[in-house]
């Protein structure tokens, strides 16, 4: 084993005609052979704690994952079965690889290994992909899944994985048509509602989680309190091409969460295609609330954070600000409520990568009724 | 009891992160000592970086150490770098957090000094918005527990400023008084200012998450807690191993002895878990209900027939990790013939229906072999032996092992065939370690008892009457002990595991400690 080097692969076959004897059969000889193996430094450890399914739609896209793969057992023990669907590719047919990646622990402890397999299906193949995939989830754990490719749209050969899935992961910043692809996610939440085991989540609700704890936390106040019903007026800038992702789903995402917990209901309709600044009408009780977004170009290659201002009506208003400062990883708070001194303080605002948000995910399986509910007034805002 | 934010705030609805507390002062009295620099300024710091602090949250220092706001908010960001385990310290936040902290220079006996406490607690309530929640926290040699607590009854700091509004909380650090007179006065003192409900008796050791998965273990599981008993379990052994000596801290320790330090709290914390009946929810209430229960069953000590249930010893020179230390008299600020004890073993047996004739071994010293504590379960053996009396020796009972630190995790062991012709049998052991399956850091004791205490919730804190009931069963032996002085004080070498006494204690009953 090469010294200083964290992970290492194994890897058992080559490239094949996928059945699910022969799958079988190289993962046992894989195991044997890593525990025999006589330069191991330390035992091996077989573990487990789920079995993540990711979805990809070519060949490079499933190189990348694979690499991502190897950052996300370390702290999620699991076999990982990538779907490589290619289904304008020939020629047609099924075929495989596995290999195992091992984390290695602090001295003398034992080093965790974890299986991938790929199965990358070409032409009409990918419409047997379910028979190849479902036997190979590993009995009685969570079956997760991980969408890599760039729509959402999940095709009907998917069906029956997605019956076996206890939780689908997106990232809607990586969504190529965000309007679109989030309208359909809605209606596939809301098609699997009933069916009490596949729930959605999506890496960039989870992005915006600090930031929506923020605001929640300025209205922690006696003071302010009584402001949060008087909401007018929201305004949501940033830089466009973010890292992490394109920002414009998150501000829909942030928007349909304050309609859904504030009452607001939507007048205005989304205005596709006009994304970077326009201005869209709610009503509470029938007063105005205008969430206005002001998308900046990146300049120099500086992709700007997010920042929130909320305003209320009435004179005098009070105002409640959350800027983040990508530079310093930190955001800071200012609320200003009429007769009090301004409250303001910074903290720390970790932005997890990728891999990062996908590890946070799927420690908590659990379904996000909040995120759910944001999904369902965001479908409507887009057809208001 | 638990609560939120005292407000209704739908923002908060469905947060999947930690609930954060309403805003709130937590007065710190002790600030310029150890425990503050060491443990709570770190731990409040991480809190506040995790946004798990409410805005406008303030810290009050108070102690003799003559420093002004500024002087006192250097030392802490010091102390935030030395002592800080987690991550990096990035100064933006920690410039922001430094700005929420405050100092008072007082004497503790000083009752105008309460006045001023009281001034500076209402005008961060209008300037920072803390709403009039507070919390008084004492980290302050124990001596100064009945004054400070007098004192916040006299002016009358320890009633919620406004009732059914705000609250008042007061955290006691250990140890719980010194014998069960001392803690008797002690809650006596506390209890007629304070109500229980307001006051957190902090144990950090049931701050550490392996032991509250303890519980979900237990419960959370339905194959255990129906073998959890007489029928099945043959004895519980508790091992709380340290590596270190009394590191500089012979003053303390002289008073103290290991069965103040350890036992009397951590020790018989982990005991009733392992013991409890189900409470019938995770609540302060019930939890605590049922570890008080436990110790209520535990029978009195035989002083008749000390030396079958008690082992007392002292470390002497020795052998740790390769460097030649002191024995226990040699260490600084210790006497040269003392009898206070550094390791202590006992066998307890717990008077009711689930655990009547299965011993519980509990132990638990200084310089010992290595930094360990693990419970280990032993199960009974198997009623016949279906594969002849050759097999029998190899078929070793299942022994369940739960390890609190380090690599904390459960493993069990299990029998089973060798392949070979012939039937042949051996031991397997099946684990899991936390660390492995879950990866990433937990939160530290500190910050989730801080949080806790901040939410009002005691589950993890220690009720009167348990401190009580811990210390009826230990103070006659620690009187005996006093009488007694050096006699029946077993010496065990440094990076051993304890006395030879310690072995016997088990041999007389057919038992060993299992090797940890
Ligand atoms: N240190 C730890 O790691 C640890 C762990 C668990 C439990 N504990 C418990 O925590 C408590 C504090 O321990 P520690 O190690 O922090 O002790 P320490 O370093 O001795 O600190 C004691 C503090 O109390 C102040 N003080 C004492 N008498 C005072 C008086 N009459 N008026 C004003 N201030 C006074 C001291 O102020 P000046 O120095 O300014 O005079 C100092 O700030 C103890 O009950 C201990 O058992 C400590």
């Amino acid at each position: 084993m090469p010294v200083g080097k964290k992970f290492k692969s194994l890897t058992a076959g080559e490239l094949q005609p996928a059945t699910i004897a022969d799958l079988e059969k190289e993962l046992s000889d894989l195991w044997r052979s890593a525990a025999e193996d006589p330069a191991a430094e330390h035992p091996v450890m077989r573990a487990s704690v789920l079995t993540l399914l990711v979805y990809v739609e070519n060949e490079h896209a499933g190189r990348e994952t694979l690499k991502l793969i190897s950052q996300v057992i370390s702290q999620n023990p699991c076999r990982a079965i990538i779907m490589i669907a290619e289904e304008t590719e020939q020629p047609e047919g099924l075929t495989s690889w596995i290999s195992a990646q091992c984390h290695l622990p602090a001295s003398g402890a034992r080093q965790v290994c974890c299986e991938q397999i790929c199965v990358q299906a070409r032409g009409a193949a990918v419409k047997g992909l379910d028979n190849v995939v479902i036997p190979l989830a590993v009995p009685e754990l969570p079956v997760f899944l991980w969408w890599g490719a760039g729509r959402f749209a999940p095709p009907a050969y998917l069906d029956h994985i997605l019956r076996i899935t206890n939780r689908v992961l997106v990232d809607s910043a990586r969504f190529e048509e965000p309007e679109s692809d989030l309208a359909t996610l809605a209606r596939h939440v809301e098609r699997f509602r009933g069916a009490e085991e596949v729930a959605f989540s999506d890496l960039n609700w989870a992005r915006l989680t600090p930031c929506r704890e923020l605001i929640a936390q300025c209205f922690d106040f006696t003071e302010a309190n009584s402001y949060l019903g008087n909401l007018a007026e929201v305004k949501l800038a940033w830089a466009e091409e973010a890292a992490g992702g394109d920002r414009w789903a998150q501000a829909l995402l942030l928007t349909a969460w304050l309609a859904t917990r504030l009452g607001w209901q939507p007048v205005s309709r989304i205005v596709q295609g006009a994304r970077r600044t326009q201005t869209l009408e709610f009503q509470k009780d029938g007063k105005p609330v205008r969430v206005e977004y002001a998308a900046r170009k990146a300049t120099g290659g500086q992709p700007g954070p997010l920042s929130v201002v909320m305003k209320t009506t009435g004179a005098p208003a009070a105002q409640f600000s959350i800027i983040e400062s990508k530079e310093e990883g930190t955001a800071h708070t200012r609320a200003e409520v009429p007769g009090c001194p301004p409250r303001e303080r910074t903290v720390r605002l970790h932005v997890l990568d990728q891999v990062g948000l996908v590890n946070e995910e799927l420690k908590f399986p659990r379904r996000d009724k909040i995120y759910e509910e944001t999904l369902s007034l965001l479908a409507r805002m887009l057809k208001a | 009891m638990t609560d939120t934010a005292v407000l209704t705030n739908p923002l908060r609805e469905g947060m999947r992160i930690r609930k954060t507390p309403a805003p709130c002062a937590m007065v710190i009295f002790g600030a310029s000592g150890d425990l503050t620099a060491r443990k709570l300024i770190p731990a409040l710091y991480y809190l506040h970086c995790e946004r798990l602090l409410p805005p406008g949250f303030s810290v009050i220092g108070c102690a003799k150490t003559p420093y002004s706001n500024e002087k006192f908010r250097e030392a802490m960001a010091d102390a935030v770098k030395k002592f800080s385990e987690k991550a990096t310290v990035d100064e933006p936040s920690l410039t922001s957090f430094i700005q929420s902290l405050y100092y008072l220079t007082d004497d503790f006996g000083d009752v105008k000094a309460y006045t001023q406490l009281d001034e500076l607690l209402n005008k961060l309530d209008s300037e920072r918005g803390t709403n009039g929640n507070r919390l008084f926290y004492l980290a302050t040699p124990p001596s100064s527990f009945p004054v400070i607590v007098s004192h916040l009854g006299a002016v009358g700091l320890a009633q919620p400023k406004e009732p059914g509004k705000s609250w008042t909380r007061v955290v006691i650090e250990k140890p719980f008084g010194h014998d069960l007179e001392s803690a008797r006065e002690l809650t006596a003192t506390v209890g007629s200012v304070f109500k229980e409900e307001q006051v957190y008796r902090i144990d950090h050791y049931l701050g550490k998450e392996t032991v509250q998965n303890l519980l979900v273990f237990r419960f959370a599981n339905g194959i255990f807690e129906p073998i959890w008993n007489r029928r099945y379990i043959d004895h519980v052994e508790i091992t709380v191993a340290e590596e270190l000596g009394v590191e500089g801290r012979g003053r303390y320790y002289e008073e103290a002895g290991l069965l103040r330090d350890m036992v009397q709290n951590h020790v018989m914390s982990v005991l009733s878990l392992v013991a409890m009946e189900s409470p019938a929810t995770f609540d302060a209430v019930e939890v605590r209900d049922e570890k008080a229960k436990v110790m209520r069953a535990i029978r009195p000590i035989d002083f008749d027939h000390l030396d079958d249930f008690v082992v007392r010893g002292q470390y002497a020179d020795g052998w740790v990790k390769g460097q030649k230390v002191p024995g226990y008299c040699e260490e600084a600020n210790v006497a040269s013939n003392s009898s206070t004890e550094t390791f202590a073993a006992l066998k307890l047996s717990i008077d009711n229906w689930r655990w009547a004739d299965v011993p519980f071994y509990l132990r638990s010293g200084k310089r010992l072999a290595k930094r360990v504590s693990e419970i280990v379960v032993q199960f009974r053996r198997v009623p016949h032996m279906v594969f002849g009396s050759k097999t029998e020796n190899l078929v070793e009972p299942n022994v369940l092992a739960m390890r609190i630190q380090p690599n904390e995790g459960i493993a069990i062991n299990f029998n089973a065939k060798f392949p070979a012709p012939t039937m042949e049998i051996r031991p397997v052991k099946m684990e899991f370690r936390y660390a492995e399956s879950f990866g990433g850091e937990p939160p530290s004791a500190y910050e989730t008892l801080l949080l806790d205490c901040m939410l009002g919730d005691q589950t993890l804190f220690t009720r009167e009457d348990a401190v009580e009931l811990a210390w009826q069963l230990l103070s006659p032996l620690l009187d005996r002990w006093r009488e007694d002085g050096a006699k029946g004080l077993q010496y065990y070498e440094s990076g051993s595991w304890g006395p030879a006494a310690s072995d016997a204690l088990l041999e007389r009953d057919k038992r060993r400690w299992h090797r940890l």
